[in-house]
């Protein structure tokens, strides 16, 4: 960032940015990174301003802003750097996106071990975030290494063996710790990437629950659950599982074509801004289709990886629908043994400010332990909800709703949050203790910031 | 299946923003990249992606920088000790400075020119003399819209440029005749490390569709090409404007 001949600073210039709900904005100033020494000498130069790691920006909220003060944009730094196709273990920069490892490995026969919803975001931000997919691990579980550049200007190397702590204070630490540079990541080898399907209704949500239960031998499970029903109708949804196809279940030979390729289907873009009101309408008819229309009880059929692991991207920009002001989206976790009554208590409680008039996203976690510190995925039942921001009335509501969330022993996701209270935070991540002796002990100063941590007070001392 | 030759791509600048894009589109199992410039550690890292995307030989990577104009001439005998022949020869390399500062400081304006000129120049005679004797191959310059004509907020980097274009006007003139065919390619606001601390307005386009258009315009064996096309009806009319006119305007 300074100019080689005239060693001054070259700044780039303050603009505004958001995350993907467009809400909240902060001016930061962003330094594109391309090559290898580049952080370092912004580490060096920041002239007491603080950083951040910036992937894609498909985080909903603040985490990836830092107000007044300076991001790093990894997606220039997206190269392959080593793939051993013994282990399936990928090497890369953290600039990457999923999609860009799809086309590439897709053909060869690897899939990615576990993916968010959308194949935009970065692979360092996917490891910052700790995402989680339709299946039972979440992404860290698959994360061999990571290479980072640290508060103090050393560059490292972290795994579950290796600065341990400092790993499982990363994964989930919303960039906190430091900079992700590099990411080594076992891939999963798959023998065709064509999905077996199988749609399933379900009246309330006893059913959807019970669905859960007994799927569990399908290694893939999500529900799209229809906001609008109530009373006996409460949780109406359709359960969507699915499983890597295998060869021999191919029946005809287009599929078999298929059996590696990667899909391309039209794209649409929205254009603009969209009234609020316009969303509703979209999403109930979606749904409505699927579980009115052509949807029989029970449909099983093979579809292509685009279509199950990503039905939204191909709306590019979809996140414009929401109008002017933005959405926030919320995203929260209820343990196994409270999961039920939870998932009941908050739906009824949402749907009764008569604003979330539209699809919510569920799912089940497995009973596997995260050692990630502040990681969200945990045993559990996750509820997702897009809501428009519109008035700012919403967010009023949700400080509500975190209150029962808390009453059941819950959390909510920091990827999605754009507006949780530090002290609804502080009470549901029990482990924050140990992630912020991790960030004392890695960056005392508070070189890594962002506005999620400043809202939430993660880079205060302990407490604060 | 026809057995399809496999081509030797040299790119000079190789780590430029742009650069990395058009090295994507080029990778695969045909063609065989020979990635030049400064920070061969870098190449080095981006010859590992374009192998691992590209599935194909492995990019070999040559040290080069525009400025030592003395290490030109042995330049392209070591590039021929790696890879039979050259068949097509992409120059990026390029440097801006900013035009108040190399006001200030002449060393700022000397490095534009002698890198974006005089360096471009010297290694591109070379490849011009080793593809006429061969009696065929491609030549592909970066220059600018910025090179079109001079205005006072950039006419340092602006004249390194048309002097860029001039070049390879006249190169082309003079290969026509053997069979080598020479592209300017002229870009407009491109969003790469060079252009880092602009404010990125509409008029900002991604490498990868530079890169895109680039290809097309080597396959259409145009001779030049504004990249992405409107740049040609928006110099049009800057370039239509009377000097007595444009002389006073704040550009
Ligand atoms: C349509 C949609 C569906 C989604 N579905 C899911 C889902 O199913 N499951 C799920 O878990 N998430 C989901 N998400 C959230 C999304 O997957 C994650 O937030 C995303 O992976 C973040 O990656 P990114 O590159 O966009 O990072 P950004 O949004 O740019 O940044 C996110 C965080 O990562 C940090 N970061 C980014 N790069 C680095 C780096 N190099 N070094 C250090 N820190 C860094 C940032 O500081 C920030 O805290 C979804 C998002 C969208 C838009
Ligand atoms: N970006 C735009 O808006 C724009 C518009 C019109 C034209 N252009 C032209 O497009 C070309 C590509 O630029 P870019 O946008 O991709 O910018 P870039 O990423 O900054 O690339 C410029 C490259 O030139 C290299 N270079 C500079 N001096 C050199 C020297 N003495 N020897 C060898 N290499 C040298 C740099 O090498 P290092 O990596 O070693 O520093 C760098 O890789 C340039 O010629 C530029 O003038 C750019």
């Amino acid at each position: 960032m300074t100019d080689n001949i005239t060693g001054q600073p070259v700044l780039p210039p303050e603009i505004e940015i958001t995350g993907w709900g467009r809400y909240p904005a902060s001016p930061t100033r962003v330094f594109p990174v391309q090559s290898t020494a580049e952080p370092g000498q912004i580490l060096k130069a920041r002239q007491g301003k603080s950083l951040l790691g910036r992937g894609a920006g498909r985080a909903y909220g603040d985490a990836a802003l830092n107000r007044s003060n300076f991001c790093l944009d990894f997606m220039p730094y997206n190269r392959f750097l080593d793939f051993d196709e013994q282990t399936g273990i990928l090497r890369a920069e953290a600039g990457v996106t999923l999609e860009q490892i799809l086309e590439t490995f897709v053909p060869q026969g690897w899939f990615l071990p576990v993916t968010p919803g959308t194949k935009y975001p970065t692979l360092g931000g996917s490891v910052a975030c700790d995402v989680h997919g339709k299946s039972s691990h979440s992404l860290s579980h698959y994360v061999e290494r990571l290479h980072m550049l640290l508060a103090d200007g050393s560059y490292v190397a972290c795994s579950a063996k290796e600065l341990p702590d400092l790993f499982w204070a990363t994964v989930g630490g919303m960039g906190l710790t430091g900079l992700i540079l590099e990411v080594e990541l076992k891939m999963t080898r798959i023998e065709t990437c064509l999905i077996r399907y199988q749609g399933v209704k379900a009246h309330n949500l006893q059913e959807i629950f019970r669905l859960f239960e007994e799927t569990e031998e399908w290694p893939m499970t999500v529900a799209w659950v229809d906001c609008l029903a109530r009373g006996k109708n409460l949780g109406r949804s359709i359960m969507m599982r699915g499983a890597f196809a295998r060869q021999h279940e191919l029946k005809s030979l287009a599929q078999q074509s298929r059996a590696r390729s990667v899909p391309h289907k039209g794209k649409l873009t929205v254009p603009f801004a969209f009234p609020a009101w316009s969303l509703n309408k979209l999403s109930v008819t979606a749904f409505n289709t699927f579980y009115y229309g052509k949807h029989p009880r029970c449909l099983d059929t093979i579809m292509d990886y685009d279509s199950f692991f990503y039905p939204l991207d191909s709306i590019l920009q979809w996140n414009l629908i929401y109008g002017g002001p933005g959405l926030v989206q919320y995203q929260f976790l209820i343990p196994l043994e409270q999961g039920f009554e939870g998932v009941k208590t908050l739906l009824e409680e949402i749907s009764a400010t008569g604003r979330a008039s539209f699809l919510a996203v569920l799912k089940k976690f497995g009973n596997i332990q995260n050692p990630g510190m502040i990681s969200f995925p945990a045993p559990g039942y996750f509820l997702a909800l897009d809501f428009p921001v519109g008035g700012g009335e919403i967010l009023k509501h949700m400080d509500q709703w975190d209150k029962l969330v808390l009453k059941y022993g819950g959390r909510i996701y920091l990827a999605k949050d754009a507006r949780m209270k530090r002290e609804s935070f502080n009470a549901m991540y029990p482990r924050l203790d140990e992630w912020r002796a991790v960030k004392q002990k890695y960056d005392p100063e508070n070189v890594f910031s962002s506005d999620l941590a400043q809202r939430l007070g993660l880079v205060n001392k302990a407490g604060g | 299946m026809t057995e399809q030759k496999m081509k030797n791509i040299l790119i000079l600048g190789a780590n430029s923003g742009m650069a990395r894009a058009l090295a994507r589109e080029l990778a695969s199992p045909q063609v065989q990249l020979i990635l030049a410039g400064r920070k061969v550690a870098e190449l080095e890292k981006s010859a590992k992606d374009l192998e691992i995307r590209g599935h194909g030989p492995a990019p070999k990577v040559v040290s080069f920088n525009a400025l030592e104009t003395g290490q030109h001439e042995q330049f392209l005998p070591e590039v021929l000790s790696r890879v039979e022949t050259l068949d097509e020869v992409y120059l990026f390399f390029g440097q801006l400075h900013g035009q108040a500062e190399a006001q200030k400081d002449f060393s700022l304006a000397w490095e534009m020119l002698m890198t974006n000129y005089v360096g471009a120049v010297s290694i591109l005679e070379r490849v011009a003399a080793y593809m006429e004797k061969r009696g065929q191959g491609i030549i592909i310059g970066v220059s600018s819209v910025a090179g079109d004509r001079g205005r006072q907020s950039n006419y340092l980097y602006g004249s390194s440029k048309a002097g860029l274009t001039v070049y390879l006007q006249g190169l082309r003139n003079r290969l026509a005749r053997s069979g080598v065919h020479v592209l300017t390619v002229k870009p407009g606001f491109v969003d790469t490390p060079m252009t880092r601390n602009k404010k990125k307005g509409l008029l900002f386009t991604q490498p990868k569709a530079i890169a895109q258009g680039m290809l097309k315009a080597v396959r259409a064996r145009k001779n030049s090409v504004y990249l992405p096309g409107f740049w040609k009806y928006i110099m049009l009319i800057i370039r239509s404007v009377p000097e007595s006119v444009f002389k006073k305007l704040k550009m």
